[in-house]
C-alpha cells in the first residue's frame, strides 16, 4: 500500500522562465483513483512525471522539494532514478504505438520484467495474469503494429502492469479511443484499484468518461496553487467538468453533480419544456460520394458507400477505432483513390489543398515556421487564397499567438495553429481528423466558435471524431459508420439520442434528444 | 512456408540455368598473337607470343614468352623494368647494374623498323599483330642506342592473325586517340584486326600509347601514378600498394596459362544479378499486395 | 533466425563488398541482398527503408564519380574506377539496408553484453527510429500537400524536414523515456523467451563462413579477379567459386525462417 507525498515541489522545465509546478504540496492516499485534471499546458504530464522521477532525472530542469513514495520502503524521487522505481511505479504514455520496444504482444508484457531480472518461470505466470487480467490473451500472438488503437491502449497498460507495480500513471490514455474502447480501459483501471488496491493516477481531458470514477481529483492551474480534493470540488474550483457539471452550474446546483446517476436523481425535480426543434435546412450540395470503395491492398475499408456534404452543414463523421473515418476522409479529399466510385467535389474531382483541405491528426505533421503567423504564411503564399494572416488568426480566436513558436505551444494550442494553417487555403470543404486530441475546455470552446463561423458563407466541415459531446455540440448532422458500411445519418438528436455507446450525457440523462447542457439549462427556465 | 519452398525451388532452377554457359562455353580464341624480338649484342631470338584475346604489357609479354617459349628473364625494381633476358643483363635487383649498358626497349614503326619507346614497358599495351623488340647496349635515347635487326612480324609469327569470326559492333575506336594509334602491321595488308572481345566491347583507352611530354605527365599525377603498378592491371583492394606487386607477379604466369575467358563468366554473373533481381521484385510484390500497401 | 546469424550474414556481406571492385561480383552481390530484403524484410514500416539506402547507394556513385570530374588530367579510366568504387560502397550500403530491414534492434540489443549496454541502446534506437521517420515523411507530405504546399521544389524542404525531423525527435524521446520508466539498463537482466539458434542459422552462418572465406583468399592471393582495370579497360575475369560464394550469402532468402509474429486479426 503505497502514498504518495509531495512535499513543496517546483519545477521548471530548462529553457523555460515561469515553473510549471510551484510548491506543489499533497498526499495521495494509499489505493486511490485519482484524476490529474487542468488546461493543457497547466502541468498535468509534469505532475504525472513527477511520481516516478521522469522529471527531474529525465527532463533535467530545476527541481526543488521532494516526491516520497512510502511502501514497505521509503522512497524519494530524487534519490532513486526511474528505473530504479520501476518495480513500484509504472507509466503508460499517451502515444503507446511510440513507445513499443518489441514486436511481439508477449514480449512487450515481459519487456518490463526482464529488465526486472524476474526469474522465468515468475516471468511466464505474471504474463499470463497480465493477459488475463486485460483481457488480452488472444493478442499474445500478435505484431503491436498491427493492433488496433484501443487494443494498444491495453497491451501497454497491460507491459506496464506485469511486474505488479503499487502505482500506475497514465497520461491521457482514452485521447485515441472510442467511446466503447475508453470504457474498457477505464473500467479494466477501476477493477485494479478496487481489487488490487493499486493507486491509479491519471491525466485527462475527456471529464465525462472519467468523472464517474475517481475518487481523489488533482487540479493544476498555471501560476495557481495546486488544487487537491473531491473531484466536483475541484473541477467547481476549475470551472470545469462533464456536462452534467456544466449543467449543474448553469441552474445553480451545488455540488453539480459528476456523473449520470447523480445527474439524474436531481433530473427529476426539473420541468422541462418541449425539446427544441432540429434547425435548419441544409444548402447546396457541396460533396457527393456514391459507391466508394476503397481499402488498402486486400483489406476493403469502405464497402460501397453513400456520402454526401452540402454549404453550411458541420457534419460529424462517428464509429469505431477502424470503421474507416480516416479512409473515408482521406478518399473525400483526393489522397486516398477509391477503387470504385465517383466523389464529386464542388462539380470536379477533389483538388486537396483548393476546393478541400483535410487537417491531419497530429497537427505536428504540419508544423514548420517559427511562427504562428509564419505558418499561416507559408499556406497563403502557396495557394490562391485571398485570406489573410490576420483573419486566419482572428477565426480561430489566437490572433495573439503570432509571435510565438508553434512548437511551445501546447498540444491543444497546435491543433488550432494547424486548423488556421489548413483553413487559410480558402477551400471551402475543411475535413478534420480526429481534432480532439489535447484539446482542454478552452481550446474546444474556439473550435467550435471557428466551426460554426466556418459553415456559414458557402462552407462545409466534416470531421472525425470519438468526442460525442463535441458532436452533440456543434454538428448539424451525424454519419454513423461500421465495418464499411453508413449504418446511421442524420441530426445528432436522433442519430446519437438513443445509442447505447454514442449518446451524450444530456440524451442519457434526460432522453433522446438532448444534446448539451444549455439545451437544457433553456428548456428548464 | 510454401511460399518459401516455392522460391527456393524456383531460385535453384533459374541458378542452374544461369551458370550453364560457363560449364558449356568452349573457349574459343581469334587467332592472336604478338611478336617478341630479344637482341644481346651476340645473338638474336625471334618469339612470337600468343596473347589468347587479351591485351598485355610489355612487361608480360616477356613473361608469357618466358612461359610459352621458355625466354630467361629476370625483372627488377618492382617488376616495373628489365634487368636480364636471355641471360644477358643485370643479376641483381637493380636493373642499371651494368651501367652504362641496359635493356632498351623498342617498338615497331608499322614498316619494319624501330621506335624508341619513351614510356616505360608496363605502361605500354602490346596488342595482336605488335611487335616489341628489346636490345642491349648503351645509349640513352633510340638515336644513340643500338636497334634489334629490322624485324616484321610475319617473319616472326608468319599470316596475319585471322578476323575475328564472330560479327562486332562499330566502334570508332582509333577516333579519339589523334596521333596514338596501335601500331599495327600495315604491310601483309587486307584485313588487320585487333582482336577484341566479343559482343559489347568497351572501348580501350588508348592512353598507355601515348608517347611525348604528355605521357610523361601522366605519371607524375596521382591518378596516372596507377598505371606503373607491375601489371598495369588495378590491384583496387586495400593493399594496393607497390609492395604487393612482387607477390602479383607470380600470379599471371599462372594466370595466363589458364586464359579464362571472361565475358562468358561476366554474362554468367549478369544472368544471377537479373535471375535474383527478379526473384526480388516477385517477392517485394507479393509483400506489398498482403500487407495492403 | 537467429540475431546473431543476421549479423554475421551483414558483416560477411559488407567484408565481400570490401574486398571488390569487380562489378561483376558486385552486381550479383546488390542483387543477393535485394533478394534477401524481399523475402525476409520484417513486416511494416521496417521494410520499406530499403528504398532510402538504394537511393543513398545511388547518390554515392555518382558523388564518387563526379569528385573524379575534379581532377586536372582526366582519362575515362579514372572515371571508370571511381564509378567501381562508388559501387563497392553503394554496395556495402544496400547491404547494410537489407539488414536493417531483417534485423530486430531490440533483439540485438538484448545479445549485447551488459558493458556495451549504452551504445548498443543508442544503436537500437536509431535504427527503430529510422523506419518510423519514413512513415512520417509519408504523413507529412500528405499533411503539407492538403495545405497547397507541394513538398517536391527544393525550396519547400523545410516544410518536409522540420516536421519529420521534430517528430522522429519527438518520438525517440517518447520512447527513451518509457524505457527508462520500465527499468531500462537497471540491472542483471533475464531472458523471457531464449531466442533459439535453430538450423537455418547454422546454414546461414557456415555460408557467411565460407563466403568470407572464399573472398579473403582471394584477396591474399591476389586474385586478379578482384579487381577490374582501368587502364586499359577489360572484361574482368570472373571466377565461378566467387561467384558460388556469392550466392550463398542468398541462403537466408530460400530458407524458411518463420514469421516472428503472427499478422492477421
Amino acid at each position: 500500500m503505497t502514498t504518495i507525498d509531495f512535499e513543496r515541489v517546483s519545477f521548471t522545465y530548462p529553457d523555460s522562465s515561469a515553473p510549471v509546478l510551484d510548491e506543489a504540496t499533497l498526499c495521495i492516499p494509499e489505493g486511490s483513483f485519482v484524476l490529474v485534471t487542468g488546461h493543457t499546458g497547466a502541468g498535468k504530464s509534469t505532475f504525472i512525471r513527477a511520481i516516478n522521477g521522469l522529471v527531474p532525472h529525465f527532463t533535467g530542469g530545476e527541481y526543488s522539494g521532494s516526491v516520497t513514495l512510502r511502501d514497505e520502503t521509503i522512497r524519494n524521487t530524487l534519490d532513486s532514478a526511474p528505473r530504479d522505481l520501476a518495480d513500484l511505479v509504472a507509466f503508460v504514455p499517451q502515444d503507446p504505438s511510440a513507445a513499443f520496444v518489441v514486436d511481439r504482444v508477449e514480449d512487450e508484457i515481459a519487456y518490463s520484467l526482464e529488465n526486472l531480472g524476474v526469474d522465468r518461470t515468475v516471468m511466464r505466470r505474471r504474463v499470463e495474469e497480465t493477459l488475463d487480467a486485460l483481457n488480452i490473451e488472444a493478442l499474445r500472438d500478435r505484431s503491436v503494429r498491427t493492433l488496433s488503437g484501443g487494443e494498444r491502449q491495453r497491451v501497454a497498460i497491460a507491459a506496464a502492469l506485469a511486474p505488479g507495480p503499487r502505482v500506475l500513471l497514465l497520461d491521457e490514455p482514452t485521447s485515441q479511443l472510442d467511446p466503447q474502447g475508453a470504457e474498457d480501459v477505464l473500467a479494466a483501471l477501476q477493477r485494479l484499484v478496487h481489487d488490487l488496491g493499486i493507486t491509479v493516477v491519471l491525466a485527462e481531458h475527456r471529464l465525462e468518461r472519467v468523472a464517474g470514477f475517481v475518487d481523489l481529483a488533482v487540479g493544476l492551474r498555471s501560476g495557481m496553487p495546486v488544487v487537491v480534493g473531491d473531484p466536483a470540488r475541484v473541477l467547481e474550483l476549475l470551472k470545469s467538468g462533464p456536462p452534467v457539471a456544466r449543467l449543474g452550474r448553469l441552474l445553480g446546483w451545488s455540488p453539480p453533480p459528476l456523473t449520470i446517476r447523480d445527474a439524474r436523481r436531481v433530473a427529476s425535480t426539473l420541468n422541462l419544456t418541449a425539446r427544441p426543434p432540429d434547425e435548419g435546412v441544409p444548402g447546396a450540395s457541396m460533396v457527393e460520394a456514391t459507391g466508394l470503395r476503397a481499402g488498402y491492398g486486400r483489406r476493403v475499408v469502405l464497402n460501397g458507400i453513400d456520402v454526401s456534404i452540402a454549404e453550411g452543414e458541420i457534419v460529424a463523421l462517428m464509429g469505431r477505432n477502424g470503421a474507416g473515418k480516416t479512409t473515408l476522409l482521406r478518399c473525400l479529399c483526393g489522397l486516398h483513390p477509391p477503387e470504385s466510385g465517383l466523389i464529386e467535389a464542388l462539380g470536379s474531382a477533389p483538388d486537396p489543398g483548393r476546393n478541400v483541405a483535410l487537417c491531419p491528426q497530429r497537427p505536428e505533421s504540419l508544423l514548420f515556421a517559427d511562427s504562428v503567423s509564419g505558418e499561416v504564411e507559408a499556406t497563403l503564399s502557396a495557394g490562391a487564397s485571398r485570406a489573410t494572416v490576420a483573419t486566419s488568426l482572428e477565426a480561430l480566436g489566437i490572433a495573439g499567438w503570432r509571435d510565438r513558436h508553434p512548437r511551445d505551444l501546447s498540444a491543444g494550442q497546435r491543433l488550432l495553429v494547424a486548423i488556421a494553417a489548413t483553413a487559410a487555403t480558402g477551400a471551402p470543404l475543411l475535413l478534420l481528423d480526429e481534432p480532439t486530441r489535447g484539446l482542454d475546455h478552452e481550446s474546444k470552446a474556439r473550435l467550435v466558435a471557428f466551426l460554426r463561423s466556418w459553415a456559414q458563407g458557402g462552407r462545409a466541415v466534416m470531421l472525425a471524431t470519438h468526442d460525442v459531446e463535441l458532436a452533440a455540440e456543434v454538428a448539424t448532422r451525424v454519419v454513423m459508420i461500421a465495418a464499411g458500411d453508413v449504418i446511421a445519418q442524420g441530426p445528432p438528436a436522433d442519430v446519437l439520442g438513443d445509442s447505447p455507446v454514442f449518446a451524450p450525457q444530456m440524451a442519457r440523462v434526460f432522453g433522446p434528444g438532448w444534446l448539451t447542457p444549455e439545451q437544457v439549462a433553456v428548456a428548464a427556465s | 512456408m510454401r511460399l518459401r519452398l516455392r522460391s527456393s525451388l524456383l531460385g535453384v532452377a533459374l541458378l542452374a540455368g544461369a551458370l550453364a554457359p560457363i560449364a558449356t562455353a568452349e573457349v574459343a580464341c581469334a587467332a592472336s598473337s604478338a611478336a617478341l624480338v630479344v637482341s644481346t649484342s651476340s645473338n638474336n631470338y625471334t618469339f612470337c607470343v600468343e596473347l589468347g584475346g587479351s591485351s598485355v604489357n610489355g612487361i608480360q609479354l616477356i613473361q608469357r614468352a618466358g612461359s610459352q617459349h621458355g625466354l630467361q628473364y629476370k625483372l627488377g625494381f618492382g617488376g616495373n623494368a628489365v634487368c636480364m633476358l636471355a641471360n644477358v643483363g643485370a643479376s641483381g635487383n637493380d636493373c642499371f647494374g651494368e651501367h652504362p649498358h641496359f635493356w632498351g626497349y623498342w617498338r615497331d614503326n608499322g614498316s619494319g623498323g624501330w621506335n624508341w619507346s619513351g614510356t616505360g614497358a608496363s605502361n605500354v599495351t602490346v596488342r595482336a599483330g605488335d611487335t616489341s623488340g628489346w636490345s642491349w647496349g648503351t645509349g640513352d635515347s633510340g638515336s644513340s642506342h643500338p636497334p634489334p635487326p629490322p624485324t616484321t612480324y610475319e617473319s616472326v609469327c608468319g599470316a596475319t592473325p585471322a578476323p575475328d569470326p564472330r560479327p562486332k559492333p562499330d566502334k570508332p575506336r582509333e577516333g579519339h586517340s589523334d596521333g596514338a594509334k596501335p601500331k599495327l602491321s600495315g604491310e601483309g595488308g587486307g584485313e588487320t584486326v585487333t582482336p577484341t572481345p566479343r559482343d559489347g566491347d568497351p572501348k580501350v583507352a588508348d592512353n598507355a600509347e601515348r608517347e611525348g611530354p604528355k605521357g610523361k605527365k601522366k605519371d607524375g599525377d596521382a591518378k596516372g601514378k596507377r598505371k606503373d603498378n607491375a601489371e598495369g592491371y588495378e590491384v583496387v583492394a586495400p593493399s594496393a600498394s607497390p609492395s604487393a606487386s612482387p607477390a602479383a607477379i607470380s600470379n599471371p604466369v599462372g594466370a595466363t596459362a589458364r586464359d579464362p575467358d571472361p565475358p562468358v563468366a561476366a554474362f554468367a554473373a549478369l544472368g544471377l544479378t537479373a535471375v535474383l533481381a527478379a526473384l526480388g521484385a516477385v517477392l517485394v510484390r507479393r509483400r506489398r499486395r498482403l500487407e495492403g500497401t | 533466425m537467429h540475431q546473431g546469424a543476421w549479423l554475421l550474414w551483414a558483416l560477411s556481406g559488407g567484408l565481400v563488398a570490401i574486398t571488390t571492385t569487380n562489378p561483376f561480383y558486385l552486381l550479383p552481390l546488390l542483387a543477393v541482398a535485394w533478394v534477401v530484403h524481399a523475402a525476409c524484410a520484417r513486416p511494416g514500416p521496417q521494410a520499406r527503408s530499403f528504398r532510402i539506402f538504394l537511393i543513398f547507394g545511388a547518390l554515392t556513385i555518382c558523388t564518387r564519380t563526379a569528385l573524379v570530374l575534379f581532377l586536372p588530367d582526366i582519362q575515362f579510366g579514372n572515371v571508370v574506377e571511381a564509378t567501381l568504387e562508388g559501387l563497392r560502397l553503394a554496395v556495402l550500403l544496400t547491404v547494410f539496408g537489407a539488414y536493417n530491414t531483417v534485423s530486430d534492434p531490440f533483439g540485438v540489443l538484448r545479445l549485447s553484453p551488459r558493458r556495451w549496454h549504452e551504445p548498443a541502446l543508442a544503436a537500437s534506437l536509431a535504427l527503430s527510429i529510422a523506419p518510423r521517420t519514413i512513415e512520417a515523411v509519408t504523413t507529412v507530405r500528405e499533411a503539407q500537400r492538403m495545405r497547397g504546399i507541394e513538398v517536391r521544389r527544393f525550396r519547400s524542404l523545410t516544410a518536409l524536414a522540420v516536421p519529420v525531423l521534430e517528430t522522429g525527435m519527438e518520438e525517440a524521446v517518447v520512447l527513451a523515456e518509457s524505457m527508462d520508466a520500465r527499468g531500462h539498463g537497471r540491472g542483471r537482466r533475464t531472458r523471457y523467451r531464449p531466442e533459439r539458434w535453430g538450423w537455418q542459422a547454422t546454414i546461414v552462418s557456415v555460408a557467411c563462413v565460407l563466403a568470407v572465406g572464399v573472398a579473403g583468399s582471394a584477396l591474399f592471393a591476389d586474385d586478379a579477379s578482384l579487381a577490374m582495370s582501368a587502364f586499359p579497360i577489360v572484361w574482368p575475369e570472373v571466377s565461378p567459386v566467387m561467384l558460388l560464394a556469392i550466392v550463398a550469402l542468398s541462403a537466408p532468402a530460400w530458407l524458411p525462417l518463420g514469421s516472428p509474429t503472427r499478422k492477421s486479426r
